[in-house]
């Protein structure tokens, strides 16, 4: 992930942790509208970039020469002058440039919402995250993602995973876009098996006592 | 929950609230214009048959846990996990014997409290009163949360309304009609239930094969068809046990014991249980089916629906959205039914005002239903999500009960120095170990410390109760 990348990624977060309302969804809207305004003022920056760039390169002039109005001919008895026209250029770029809705900016990479770093002793747990586009969970045992196995795609902001052996997993989101999330670690180590096994023959003991009662004083019925 | 995971039309979501809102407010009043007194308001007149015995206890068993969360059982324990939630089962079978001794000890019974009190004393009915009311408080309450939050998820009915129309309809037939009705309603419910899960499953079947499901689950969940999966193994006899403490202590079940008419309950009881065994396990086969289905899970308590919807579509979701308002429905009327019963009963008769005739305990237990209904109200508008999860403590509590209502029913030497410690005791190992271990050992552990000190107690007693003195007017 690129350090501007990081850095959009933390800016985008505090419209969410300052937020009153509660669940992803509330968030995510947050999240799309800063996203959204960050992405405008960056176009129109990026465009008076570029009308800088050709004024640089001679393209277009903004010479106080070129912008004064020369006298008014009610009657243009030739065609206009090459540098009136370059102006009619310009000026056209300029307004299209600042009037023009902007076009989207590229998407931040999708965030974990805890960080990344899970646990668990049951083998299931709750992935969740936050992302502006429709993005691709993968799993993989090798941290390199050699190995990697694609467990949903869309716009979800959450993952149900179970079933899971002990063992470490290495998760990770792509957005549509192509950026990545950092890799989320989950560790599984399950319950210890003995402790089940003596508490399941607790389990039964205490059950065969509770039909042994019933049955007995029912007999006697 | 998203926005996306909207599974109906909301107008088709409030067509089909308006309808089953209708029907049963309709059959509520028709069943309830012959009740005149509290006995018939509260116990049906002592003379309900055998199906709608039956079918009461299988309905007010299917709750929406059973719909929602037995499918989230088995897609975070797997196939133990399925049978873990079917063991709940055994509360209704092992209950049949005990409601015909219940019948046989208290002719005149009317609530569990009254066997707490008479059998034990008043320290023992104290405790077993603050348990009890805990823990039926907060099944109502979460229950009622719960129909919000599935309204609003199955068909994007607003929150606050979804739970005010169904706690409504409850509060508004379970006033009119009674236990009657309640009885009433959960035989339709029952009916409709089943009918749906066995469609349900059946249509899951066409659409994936078990080989399919099985091969799905080996490579990408292995865990969940392990035979030594350990916390699946624990949950086995915790929930289990939970399922018995829930039974074996809860007005909802009593209430019924004293209702069926002589000879029904016991029947009535094991034909409940065995009709309530499969239906966790085809609710759970649906959510291990969502792997081979490709349906992705955003949240494991609603991989029941998402399958469905899947599946069957529109239709599906129209099925799951009446299942899951049938399932609601029967639970929160029998909780309101049986808990005003036993605050009419056990407070107001029998601390208050021992004078008061039939018909007015029947309007103070009228009265009661309402204020449960609007405290109910009250709490769940805030949505406070933990609140439900609040439940969960309940099972040492419950599983600490067991112990003292077997042996105090069957044993003679049975003490009430053995029920007070067995409860308290079981109750708070119980709790200790519900944060220290987790919730599938909490029960186990509770019930095994009250086990051993109703036992020990039992055997170093010297008193012989005298089985009559259940027999009060």
């Amino acid at each position: 992930m690129a350090v501007t990348d990081r850095a959009r990624s933390r800016q985008m977060n505090y419209p969410l942790e300052s937020c009153d309302l509660p669940g992803s969804q509330a968030g995510m809207h947050l999240l799309r509208g800063a996203n959204s305004r960050n992405s405008a003022f960056t176009t129109h920056q990026q465009e008076h970039r570029q009308v800088g760039r050709h004024y640089r390169q001679g393209t277009i002039s903004f010479s106080k020469e070129n912008i004064a109005p020369r006298s008014p001919r009610p009657f243009p008895d030739r065609a206009p002058d090459r540098s009136a026209v370059r102006l009619l250029v310009a000026l056209i770029s300029l307004a299209a440039a600042l009037l023009l809705p902007a076009a989207p900016a590229a998407a931040s990479a999708p965030e974990w919402a805890d960080g990344g770093a899970l646990a668990s002793d049951t083998g299931h747990v709750l992935l969740e995250w936050q992302a502006s586009e429709p993005v691709t969970l993968s799993i993989a045992r090798e941290a390199n993602f050699s190995d990697a196995r694609e467990l949903y795609e869309g716009t979800a902001s959450s993952y149900f995973l179970s079933g899971l052996s002990d063992g470490e997993y290495h998760l990770r989101l792509q957005a549509a876009g192509g950026k990545l999330s950092e890799p989320a670690v989950l560790t599984v180590a399950h319950q210890s098996l003995a402790q089940a096994l003596w508490l399941t023959l607790i389990g039964l003991i205490i059950t065969a006592g509770i039909i042994a009662t019933i049955w007995r004083g029912a007999r006697n019925d | 929950m998203t926005e996306d995971s909207v599974l109906l039309d909301p107008s088709t979501g409030y067509l089909l609230l308006a309808i089953f809102s209708v029907l049963w407010i309709g059959l509520g009043f028709y069943w309830g214009r012959r009740n005149k007194s509290f006995e018939d308001h509260a116990l049906a007149g002592r003379n309900v048959g055998l199906a709608l015995g039956s079918a009461t206890a299988a309905a007010t068993w299917i709750t929406s846990n059973t719909t929602m969360l037995a499918p989230q059982f088995a897609l975070e324990l797997g196939i133990w996990g399925m049978i873990a939630y079917s063991m709940a089962a055994f509360g209704l079978i092992l209950f049949a014997p005990l409601a015909k001794r219940i019948r046989t000890l208290m002719p005149n019974g009317y609530t569990s409290g009254d066997f707490f009190r008479l059998r034990y004393g008043r320290t023992a009915w104290g405790i077993f009163m603050l348990f009890t009311l805990f823990y039926s408080l907060t099944w109502l309450v979460s229950m009622a949360m719960a129909g919000g939050i599935l309204l609003e998820a199955l068909a994007g009915i607003d929150y606050v309304w979804g739970m005010t129309v169904i706690l409504a309809v409850c509060v508004i037939y379970t006033m009119r009609g009674g236990l009657g009705a309640v009885i009433g309603t959960d035989f339709i419910q029952s009916l409709i239930i089943i009918v749906g899960i066995v469609v349900v499953g059946f249509a899951v079947l066409q659409n994936v094969s078990v080989d399919e499901i099985h091969a799905n689950l080996t490579a990408t969940k292995p865990e969940l068809v392990h035979v030594l999966f350990p916390a699946a193994l624990m949950a086995i006899f915790n929930n289990l046990l939970f399922g018995l403490g829930e039974v074996f202590h809860n007005n909802v079940w009593w209430s019924r014991a004293f209702a069926f008419r002589e000879g029904v309950g016991s029947k009535a009881f094991l034909i409940g249980g065995l009709v309530w065994f499969p239906i966790p396990i085809a609710a759970g086969f649906i959510a291990l089916a969502s792997g081979a289905l490709n349906v992705a899970v955003p949240s494991p308590d609603m991989v029941g629906p998402l399958v469905i919807a899947n599946v069957l579509g529109e239709v599906g979701a129209v099925a799951i959205f009446i299942i899951v308002f049938c399932s609601l429905a029967s639970s929160i009327d029998s909780l309101l039914a049986a808990t005003s019963d036993l605050i009419t009963e056990d407070i107001y008769r029998r601390l208050l005002k021992p004078a008061a005739d039939p018909a007015t305990l029947k309007k103070v237990a009228q009265w009661i239903t309402l204020a449960l209904g609007v405290g109910t109200w009250a709490v769940c508008v805030p949505r406070v999500g933990t609140l439900a999860s609040v439940l969960f403590f309940a099972g040492p509590l419950v599983g600490a009960m067991i112990w003292p209502i077997v042996t105090g029913l069957y044993w003679r030497r049975a003490s009430s120095v053995g029920a007070i410690g067995g409860m308290l005791l079981g109750g708070g190992v119980g709790l200790i170990s519900y944060f220290t271990i987790g919730w599938f050992v909490a029960s186990t552990i509770g019930t095994a410390v009250s086990m051993v000190w109703v036992l020990g107690a039992a055997w170093l007693s010297k008193d012989r109760f005298d089985w009559n003195l259940l027999k009060e007017d």
